[in-house]
This record gives structure tokens, sequence and C-alpha cells, in this order.
């Protein structure tokens, strides 16, 4: 047909058919909204963590003194909770009763700040030590925001002016804070995605992260390059004002990954003036590159050594302190 | 601000509410307004630069309209086309055309240093100088009144539903629907729904999610490569510069649809053409009809014989490659288009002498609307591709090299997802003729439609935000 005999007029202006239609698909997104609420967890094993959350939080209040190790994959594939435990127990005689680890994925600063407030800060016991572990410049104010995990998972809106120094300042992101907050649809659609293409598409997984890698240039922050972008600390500030308080102990691990990176010049002036610690474990001794199972995680063998040697580290440091 | 942003969505609840209580007169005000905010969002030292140019052409209208001899309206019309073409020049062409005169001389053995300069091409400056020299020109030719209200010419240059990405809009058609008192009926909201909704679809389902595959393909050296995964760039991209061109005009349509506008189609399902004249009439329908009534017919048209006919088809085809980008890859590209225009001419004159007809069966069209979407593809090649060397090595790769990879079964099968529905979609919509064939459908069935848009919006979007390719325009 020629485009020029196409017609284009609504034939039937019924407003009344229009809300119907409107009306029904409200009813199903809300629908799939809530059966997706009560479903979540399966979605992932990382989404499963992030229900355990209020849990671990418990435990730690309950089971004191307590440890927490805070961090994302680098960390829960760097920490062996059974090696760390046994030499740090022979280390010191008062062992901790709960060492734990909240580590969700592709996680950083806002959100472990958000993690700590909202959930482990409210706690009547906070754990007597903090371990956080970092690359790059995850500790940063310019390291990217996940606006919807932030909003859907980790933060409340009273929590938005404290990250005002972070991403999470534009109007978007606020914006997508709040979608992220309402809808978990939205929220979790890249494991719905990552789920449904994995069933649907021939090597879904290993093309899109070839894909993804190429785009991010390895899959760390390289833009996280200290020397090449001027960071700024300011959330990182509140959050060891916030950890250290109650008189937490707050320990920043520099994380290990095959890929060498610089630790931010201005980040060792900025923690000079707060009761942190850093342990530099870029080079841990006893790892190399049979220890990692990719670019960036460790893999079993890996964790094991990674942890014993950071229990006998802080043992010489001597981060622990009895009751 | 993106049409796919939170932050856009949230400004045109804004702006809609606003219009729905005020009078005509500060309806236009609000919306000048409000499309100076949308505009400056992008970069406001980039507003002058409008008002500037809308400026020039509202008071060149007025003077042409009220001049009286012949020779000075030209003049004064060529202060518009001088204005406009010069904007237009500096901030698109100064580098291009700077570095290959430098080039050029160089090979000749004069050195001249011309200063590259680090020019930031304003948002929509193709769209919207072109739109505001249709207006000088068709006063000149007495086909549209000037208008004495500054604020409402202002907002007939700047409207933000297609101030930076089209359509382009004629005077004759959008200025009065600005002067007159309008609010949108039962009829434009249904129309603006179904617009709104398929526009994020093409743009954020099928345009965003074949955007990751095609740099992944046109970023890697081409000895990389196997045909397959090509082919599967090059397919990728054709639906990818169609999704979102295409998305950008539907969301403008439906928007202004809302507020009680009547905007131009756009597009009306491209690769579905058979012919190149064909597509020219399917695909980016404003910027051909521009060329047409502004460059094509003023150059002769068809009007002076065959061998003319063809040479205006070329020329016009090649400024119209030229204002897409300013590289070569561009150029060939319009000359691409213009060789395909002129040998589709010349079968159908060799048709008509000799009496050779095409068969009419419906096999022979739909083989003819693939091989017609091969050449279209050849195409998007030129356009996408960084350079010639890139282009000839990934036709030859095509030609030699028939390893399928992981990544021809993932990308086709990717294709299949995300495009194969769009598409299904399109040929009923041909089929049937109207162009608003899911909104005049049954109830049951447009929510059905919808709902398959919404979920796909919402849930399957790319992991990261792409940006709209005709934005670089």
């Amino acid at each position: 047909m020629s485009p020029n005999n196409h017609t284009s007029r609504v034939s039937d202006p019924s407003l009344k058919y229009e809300l119907w239609v409107v009306l029904l698909l409200c009813c199903i997104l809300s629908i799939t909204e809530f059966g997706l609420r009560s479903a979540e967890a399966n979605l992932s094993g990382n989404l499963r963590h992030v229900n355990q959350i209020p849990d671990i939080a418990s435990k730690l209040n309950a089971d004191t003194p307590a440890v927490l190790f805070l961090g994302n994959s680098l960390t829960n594939n760097a920490i062996d909770l059974q090696a760390f435990n046994r030499p740090y127990s022979i280390l010191h005689g008062a062992a901790p009763r709960s060492v734990e680890k909240i580590t969700p994925d592709g996680t950083s600063l806002s959100d472990w700040f958000c993690i700590y407030r909202n959930f482990i800060g409210t706690q009547q016991n906070p754990p007597k030590v903090v371990i956080v572990g970092f690359a790059w410049a995850q500790l940063s104010d310019q390291y990217p925001v996940n606006s919807a995990r932030l909003g859907g998972l980790f933060c409340s809106l009273g929590d938005v002016p404290e990250l005002a120094h972070t991403g999470l300042a534009r109007y978007e992101n606020i914006l997508t804070f709040t979608v992220g907050a309402v809808s978990h649809v939205y929220l979790n659609r890249e494991a719905i995605r990552n789920r449904a293409l994995d069933l649907l598409i021939p090597s879904y997984r290993d093309v899109s992260q070839a894909i993804n890698a190429e785009s991010n240039q390895g899959g760390d922050d390289s833009a996280a390059i200290p020397g090449s972008r001027h960071y700024t600390y300011a959330t990182f500030r509140r959050f060891s004002e916030l950890v250290t308080r109650a008189g937490t102990r707050l320990v920043i691990m520099a994380m290990p990954v095959q890929n060498a990176y610089e630790v931010d010049p201005t980040f060792l002036t900025v923690i000079e003036r707060y009761d942190v610690t850093l342990i530099d474990l870029r080079h841990m001794p006893g790892l190399d590159a049979s220890q990692f199972k990719d670019p960036i995680h460790l893999n079993a063998l890996g964790r094991k050594i990674f942890s014993r040697t950071l229990a006998e580290i802080l043992d010489a440091q001597t981060v622990s302190r009895s009751d | 601000m993106l049409f796919n942003s939170f932050v856009f969505w949230f400004f045109l609840a804004i702006v809609l509410a606003l219009y729905r209580f005020l009078p005509h007169k500060y309806q236009n005000r609000m919306l000048l307004v409000a499309s100076y905010v949308f505009y400056g969002y992008w970069d406001y030292r980039f507003l002058s630069l409008i008002f500037a140019s809308t400026l020039i052409d509202y008071l060149v209208a007025n003077w042409i309209h009220d001049s009286r001899a012949q020779s000075r309206k030209r003049n004064i019309l060529l202060v518009s086309l001088v204005a406009n073409l010069g904007l237009l020049g500096f901030f698109k062409y100064y580098n291009f055309f700077s570095q290959e005169l430098a080039g050029m001389l160089a090979g000749i053995g004069i050195t001249l240093p011309l200063p590259v300069l680090n020019i930031v091409l304003p948002v929509g400056i193709s769209f919207y100088t072109f739109q505001t020299m249709s207006y000088t020109i068709d006063v000149y030719r007495g086909v549209t009144r000037p208008t004495r209200s500054f604020p409402d010419f202002a907002l007939y240059v700047s409207f933000f539903p297609q101030l930076v990405a089209g359509p382009i809009e004629r005077s004759n058609h959008l200025l009065p629907q600005i002067l007159r008192p309008r609010s949108a009926t039962t009829e434009q909201f249904i129309e603006g729904l179904y617009h709104i909704l398929f526009g994020l679809f093409k743009k954020v389902v099928v345009a965003d999610n074949m955007a990751p595959i095609v740099n992944h393909v046109f970023s890697r050296p081409v000895t990389e490569l196997t045909g397959p995964e090509i082919m599967l760039g090059i397919y990728a991209f054709a639906f990818q510069i169609y999704g979102d061109f295409s998305g950008y005009s539907s969301i403008a349509q439906g928007i202004a649809k809302w507020m009680g506008f009547d905007l131009s189609w756009n597009f009306k399902m491209p690769y579905l053409s058979s012919s190149p004249s064909e597509f020219w009439q399917r695909w980016h329908i404003t910027l051909s009809q521009w060329l047409r009534d502004y460059l094509y017919i003023p150059l002769g048209g068809n009007r002076g014989g065959p061998a003319n006919t063809q040479r205006n088809l070329m020329l016009t085809m090649l400024l119209g490659g030229l204002w897409h980008g300013a590289a070569w890859t561009f150029v060939i590209w319009g000359f691409y288009h213009g060789l395909l225009l002129m040998i589709y001419r010349l079968g159908e004159y060799v048709g008509s002498v000799t009496g050779i007809r095409q068969p009419s069966s419906r096999l022979f069209r739909i083989l003819n609307v693939v091989f017609f979407f091969h050449l279209i593809c050849i195409s998007w090649l030129l356009f996408r591709a960084e350079s010639m060397g890139q282009v000839w090595n990934m036709l030859t790769t095509v030609a030699t090299n028939h390893t399928v990879t992981d990544l021809t079964r993932y990308g086709f099968a990717m294709l299949l997802f995300f495009v194969a529905p769009f598409m299904v979609l399109e040929f009923w919509i041909e089929k049937s003729g109207d162009l608003l064939r899911v909104v005049n459908s049954h109830w049951l069935f447009r929510s059905a439609v919808y709902l398959y848009f919404a979920m796909m919006i919402w849930v399957f979007p790319p992991l990261a935000n792409q940006a709209f390719i005709y934005f670089q325009f």
C-alpha cells in the first residue's frame, strides 16, 4: 500500500473504553508488583542475601562482641568466615561471638552507609569492629550510585540529604530512587531480565559479560583512577562518624585484584583525621593469579589464604578489644 | 532531558497540569517558558542561539511581508538563510571543512594552519534551523502569513516535544495550532497514549537493546569479526536507528496530542518499502518533504528532463547526507541513496518503454521488500562506520567469512526477542492500511498490546541508558 493512502483517525473515541484499558493495565501491573515482592528472594542469591540483612543485624546485636564485614562481591569472595574465625580465636582467646558479612553485589559506600544507618546502627549492641573492603574509588563521593537499589533496598528518604555529595544529588537519580522504593519490578528488572534472557538467548551470560566488560572497560570503575580525577570523601566522613560514634572500630581494607590500582592520596589524608585503620591488602603475600576466578574475585583457595592472613594482620594491629 | 528519563516525565506532569488550567494566551506563554527550560536543561549556553535564530527569522518574515519589491523581499530572505545556514555551518561543519581544506592544500604543498575549534554541537540545531528557514521561505513565497506575535512564533520554533529531533513542522501546519485556542479531545488523549507507549517501546526496548550489540561489533577491529557477526551488527543498527528515531517522533506526537496539537507523522513502516522513492515517503518524512520543497523543486525537480532530474535527485541526497553529519561517510551515504533513486528511476523508465512489468504476486512483493531492506542496510553500514576503510573491510568479510559464533547466535536471538514482535506489529498495521490500527482495535486487544509495551519498557530496558542517536544532528 502506498504510504500516502494510510488512514490515521481514531474511529471510536470512547473515553470509557480507554479508561478500562488504563485500569486493566494498572491492575495487572499491580498484581505483578505484589507477586514479585512475595517471590523476590528467589530471583537471585544476592536478593536472598539482601533479605537476610535484618536477621544478620539481629544476630550481631544478640551475639556480642561481634565483627561485621561490609562490602560487595569483592569482600564476599575474599572472606571465608570459618577460615577467619579459627586463627582469630586461636590468636586471641577472647574470640568474637559473631562474625558476619553483609556484602550485596555491586554495592559501594552509599549502599553501605544506608545499610549501617538503617539496619546495624539502630541496634542496641553495634559490632565491636566493622571491616569494609573496597577497591578503586568505591569510597569516594564520585563513585556511581545505583539510585533504584538505594531507594528500594537500603535507604529511606531521610538518607538522601546524607548522600547529597554523591551522584544521588541529581534530580534524575532522586526520582529513580523514589521509583525504586515504590516499584520492586523496576528495582529488580536487571535480575528479571537476566533470568529471562538467560533462558531464551544462547550464550547470554558469556556474551553479555563480554559486551559489558568492554563498555565498562574491564568491569571496574576505570574512571576511578586517582590522579586522573579529583575525588572527595564527604560521604565517607559521615560514614566513619556514624560507625565510630558508639565505640565501634572501623577498619578499611584495600582489596587485592588482578589489575593494579592506586589508593587515592586524598583518601589517605582524610582517614588520618579519623579513627580509621587502613590495611593495604592489594599485594597480599601468598596470593597470585591462580587464586583468582576472574580479574577481581578470589576463588575458594584464595579466600582461605586471604581470610587467615587478614586475621593475623588484624591480630598484629590489636584491633580486637575485649569487653 | 531525555524522553525516557524520569525527570522529563516529572517535568511533563507539571507542564500538563499547568496547561490544563491556563487560558489559551497563558498556555502559549507557559509552553514557551517550558520549552526554554527543556532546552536549557541540555545546555543553558545554547539558549542564546535559539533565541537569536528566532529573533532574526521573526523580524525577517515580517519585513518580507511588509516589503513590496520582490528584489527587496529576496534580499531580506537572504539574511535569514545566511544567518541560519551560518549558524549551522559554524557549529556543525567548521572543523570538518577546515580540516579537509588544510589537508587538500597540504597535498599541493601549501601549509595553512587553520585553527581547530573545540565546538560543542547545540542539540537540535539541524532541526530548528530548518524549521525556521521553512517559515521565512514560505512567507517569501506567500504560502504563509507571518505572525506578529513574537512569543507565539518563538513557541513555534522551540516547541519542546519536537525541538531537538523533529518532526520538522511547517509553519502552515503548526503555527495555526499555536495561534488558535485548543484543548485536548478524547480522541487526542487516546491517540496520544498509544504514541507515547509505542514510542517508549521503540526507543527503550528495541533501540536501546540493539545499541550494545552495535557498539560491540563496530568498535572491534574488522579482523576480529566474522561475516555473520558483521551482518548482525548491521541489522542491529538498522533497528537501533529506526527504533531510536521513530520512537522519539512517536513520543513527540503523543505528548503534543495530549496538549491538543497535531504533529506530522515522521515514519510509516519504512522497512516495508520496496523502492527508494517509497522509502523516502516513509522514513523521516518531514525531512524528505523539506528537501523536496526547498531544495529538489527549486533546483528544477523533474521538470528539466531525465538528466536534470537525476542531477537534482543526486544533489538533494548529497546535501541530505551532509545534513546528518560532518563526515565523508554521511556524504557517501547520501550519494548511495541518490544512486539508488537514480537506478530505480531508470528501471521504471526502462519498464515503461519496454512494457516489462514487475510481477504482482505477493511473493515477489515480499522478496522485493526483503531485497530493498538489505540495500538500506548497506546504507546503514555507511552511516554507522567510522571510515570507508571499515566499510570496505566489513563488506569483504561478509562476503568471505561465514563462521557462526556465540556472538552471532546471541545477537540473532536478541533480534528475534526484541525486534521480531515489533516488526510483526508493523506488518499488521501496514496490511490494515490504518496507522492507528491498535487504537481502533477491541479494547481488550489494545490492553494486551499496551501491557506488552509497558512490561517490556519497565522490565527490559538495557543495563545502561542510551542517548538518542539523532541528537547528534
